[in-house]
């Protein structure tokens, strides 16, 4: 899992949003799988966070196959270009930046492509 | 009955159901131990709990970005069960409605947006050349009017000058009857002198012959003096011959000898002054002849002069109709002048009015141009 992914979720979540992501779990015996997390904030009356609630899907093979795995593939090659895991993911998140920024979406429009 | 594990279970599940029905979808049953149908019931009413959770977190999302005019976040079918799956399709199924409705109000915002430019544009550049034309037309005016005065007072100077004209032409035309005038009485003078003349060789003509007929009786008398002398002669012998007696009247016969030898020379005399009298009338019937020519000459030039006269006047007539014609031509200059001078006049006014509707034009262009950047803001907030 490429590290700038989590630190999206993170910092779409704690500004209040929601956010898919898929995400690569690791099971108790060592084995990995893939789901579609939706992370929502849970808000009081006064719409302030107090805490989050995650809704776990199966996702689409094919989606994950011709999109999203190659895609952290990328990402991770990036970061591990960098000794230093931070600048590792501050290129990794220019990265996806960048790749929104040339299909003129945010990053809800384009995942929402992509469920 | 229940056993004291089913009643704690039931407790459990009752204070988590009281917060559902309250709307904490916050709230889960945790720590569930129980084993069998109480735990299935705690496990049961915890999924219930995330069913609902999960389709009131998905609708209120799938709004709010409905809310901020983004259609594309729809609820996720996948996992959605029974009533929650139609609820959701038909959600899904409005949002879709509503963006397709979006997308094409909004191609009908950026056509009416272009059409209206393009209005605007087509009025304001109109409104511009209204202008700048009605600009020309008034410059035009102008200066046809400042040049219709020109002509005016062109005209009014070559009114002036014609009837300088008129008034030459009927000077001309008074003198040349006055010339007319004494050409006639130029000839009637020669006429009574021509006939004098003729009088004068009448009268040097009987002079002539009385001085012929004077001639004439000179010569008698000489012939009778030449006569007398020789009979004076004869008696001078007859005398001699009577000796004494004959002596008185030898002295007669010498007298009357002297007196035919003295009326001899005074006739010969008389045949002078008379050859003298016909030398001077031959000298004036000349004189005459040359003054009978001279006033035939003088008549010849009246002549002349009375038809040089006649062309003047025809010409000077000639001269009269044309002035009349150029005075007519530029009194018809001068009303035309005036009608030209009223038309540019009005002309100008049209320009005038057609250059402050121009530019009232312009301004609601301006104000139109103005009110559909509004409008487009405005319409641009809601799609």
């Amino acid at each position: 899992m490429p590290r700038c992914i989590f630190k999206l979720l993170w910092d779409v979540i704690q500004d209040g949003r929601e956010i898919f992501a898929y995400v690569v779990n690791r099971s108790a015996n060592g084995d990995h799988y893939w789901v579609l997390a939706h992370v929502t904030p849970s808000k009081d009356s006064q719409g302030n966070v107090i805490g989050f609630h995650s809704n776990r899907r199966v996702p689409d093979r094919k989606i994950l196959e011709n999109t999203i795995i190659p895609l952290y593939g990328q990402l991770l090659a990036e970061e591990n270009k960098h000794a230093n895991s931070k600048d590792g993911m501050e290129a990794s998140m220019a990265m996806v930046t960048n790749l929104l920024a040339e299909s003129g979406k945010e990053y809800d429009e384009f995942i929402a492509g992509l469920i | 009955m229940f056993g004291s594990e089913e009643k704690a279970a039931i407790s459990k599940a009752l204070k988590v159901c009281h917060a559902i029905a309250d709307g904490n979808f916050e709230a889960r049953i945790i720590g569930i131990t129980e084993k069998g149908e109480a735990g299935e019931l705690l496990q049961t009413i915890n999924l219930m709990i995330d069913r609902c959770d999960a389709y009131v977190r998905e609708s209120q999302a799938c709004l709010e970005y409905v809310r901020d005019n983004k259609y594309y976040r729809r609820i996720l079918e996948k996992g959605m069960t029974g009533s929650f799956l139609e609820a959701s399709r038909v959600i899904n199924n409005a949002t879709q409605v509503m963006a397709d409705k979006v997308t094409a109000f909004t191609a009908v915002a950026d056509n009416f947006e272009k059409n209206m430019k393009n209005v605007v544009q087509t009025v304001a550049s109109a409104a511009t050349e209204l202008q700048s034309t009605a600009q020309a037309m008034e410059n035009t005016a102008g200066q046809t009017s400042e040049q219709a005065t020109t002509v005016a007072a062109a005209a009014e100077e070559a009114s002036t000058n014609v009837q300088t004209v008129a008034a030459a032409a009927e000077e001309l035309s008074s003198s040349i009857g006055e010339i007319s005038r004494q050409v006639t009485q130029s000839n009637d003078i020669a006429a009574n002198a021509a006939r004098e003349a003729e009088r004068s060789n009448e009268q040097v003509q009987g002079l002539a012959e009385a001085a012929n007929k004077i001639g004439e009786v000179v010569e008698l008398i000489s012939d009778i003096a030449e006569q007398t002398n020789l009979l004076a002669l004869n008696a001078t012998i007859e005398a001699a011959r009577a000796g004494d007696a004959g002596k008185g009247f030898a002295v007669v016969a010498s007298e009357v000898k002297n007196l035919a030898n003295q009326t001899a020379k005074a006739t010969e005399e008389i045949s002078a002054q008379i050859g003298g009298i016909q030398t001077a009338t031959q000298a004036a019937v000349a004189a005459i002849q040359g003054i009978t020519g001279t006033i035939s000459e003088i008549n010849q030039i009246s002549s002349t002069i009375a038809a040089a006269v006649e062309e003047q006047g025809a010409a000077t007539q000639e001269i009269a109709r044309n002035v009349e014609q150029a005075s007519a031509g530029t009194s018809e200059v001068t009303t035309n002048i005036v009608k030209v001078t009223q038309a540019a006049g009005e002309t100008g006014q049209s320009a005038s009015e057609v250059l402050a509707a121009a530019g009232e034009l312009s301004k609601q262009g301006e104000v139109l141009g103005q009110e559909m950047d509004n409008f487009i803001i405005e319409l641009r907030k809601v799609v």
